[in-house]
């Protein structure tokens, strides 16, 4: 059981970790923690982008994924109006028909568009899941944030230091 | 030839972030490792008390989860492909 008080829930650093990844550890006074919390995040964020493009940040298509994913901050608001803007639009690629499905009789002009750059299984389905554990972890984070306290350097840190 | 152009042409062809990238289904196991990694990195930057023991922490917890879903999938993989058909049919 630690002897140190516990920090009251500083709801600002919290937001600032909202803002962005790591942010509010670096506005706490824990600057490396900060960094290094904002690197696995964004690490997660930008992997599953790589992976499954724009299309695994939607918010009308994967509500429920999406509610997961805001968890990362503005920059999950703003992949989903690039791909609003981008590929739903078909200004960065042409839009083709979608499948009909099965046993289903349709006029070819009332056939849904999609993007030719759309998402299909496991490029999708894996960026999504990345953007997704983005959102959640930055949760765990921002709410660390909120109960951070000034990092002072630990005897170790300042024997390794004084090694170098 | 054709066959090892064929993924370096997509590769080539590959605008990143704006379209999936390509080739997914051959190696999509291969995203459970930076998947680990840099999860353990955000939830070992809030946990470990002495920041100088971080890359080691991190580095633990990544084999740890990797070793988990290795042994999670082993162990499924026991229980349908040779517990389940050891029962009887009826």
């Amino acid at each position: 059981m630690s002897d140190t008080p516990q920090q009251p829930f500083r709801p600002l650093y919290a937001v600032f970790g909202w803002v962005l990844p790591g942010l509010g550890q670096w506005a706490a006074g824990a600057r490396k923690r900060g960094i290094l919390a904002g690197v696995g995040v964004l690490g997660l964020f930008f992997t599953g982008l790589l992976v499954g493009g724009l299309d695994c940040v939607d918010s009308t298509e994967d509500r429920l994924w999406y509610v997961g994913q805001v968890g990362a901050g503005p920059l999950v608001i703003a992949a989903d109006i690039a791909n609003s803007y981008y590929l739903k639009s078909g200004r960065a690629a042409p839009l083709i028909d979608s499948a009909v499905p099965y046993g289903t009789a349709m006029n070819p002009a009332d056939v849904p568009k999609i993007s030719s750059f759309k998402g299909l299984a496991h490029s999708n389905e894996f960026g999504t899941l990345l953007v997704f554990l983005a959102g959640l972890m930055n949760i765990v984070v921002l709410l660390d944030a909120g109960i951070r306290q000034r990092e002072l350097p630990t005897r170790r840190s300042a024997d390794l230091r004084g090694q170098s | 030839m054709t066959a090892t152009l064929l993924p370096l042409t997509s590769v080539l062809a590959w605008t990143p972030i704006l379209e999936p990238a390509p080739g997914v289904a051959q190696w999509w196991w291969a995203l459970s490792i930076p998947m680990a990694f840099f999860l353990a990195m955000a939830y070992k930057a809030t946990r470990v008390t002495d920041i100088t023991d971080f890359w080691r922490s991190t580095i633990k917890m990544t084999l740890q989860i990797l070793a988990s879903m290795v042994g999670i999938a082993v162990g499924l993989a026991l229980l349908i492909q040779v517990l389940l058909p050891m029962l009887p049919a009826e």
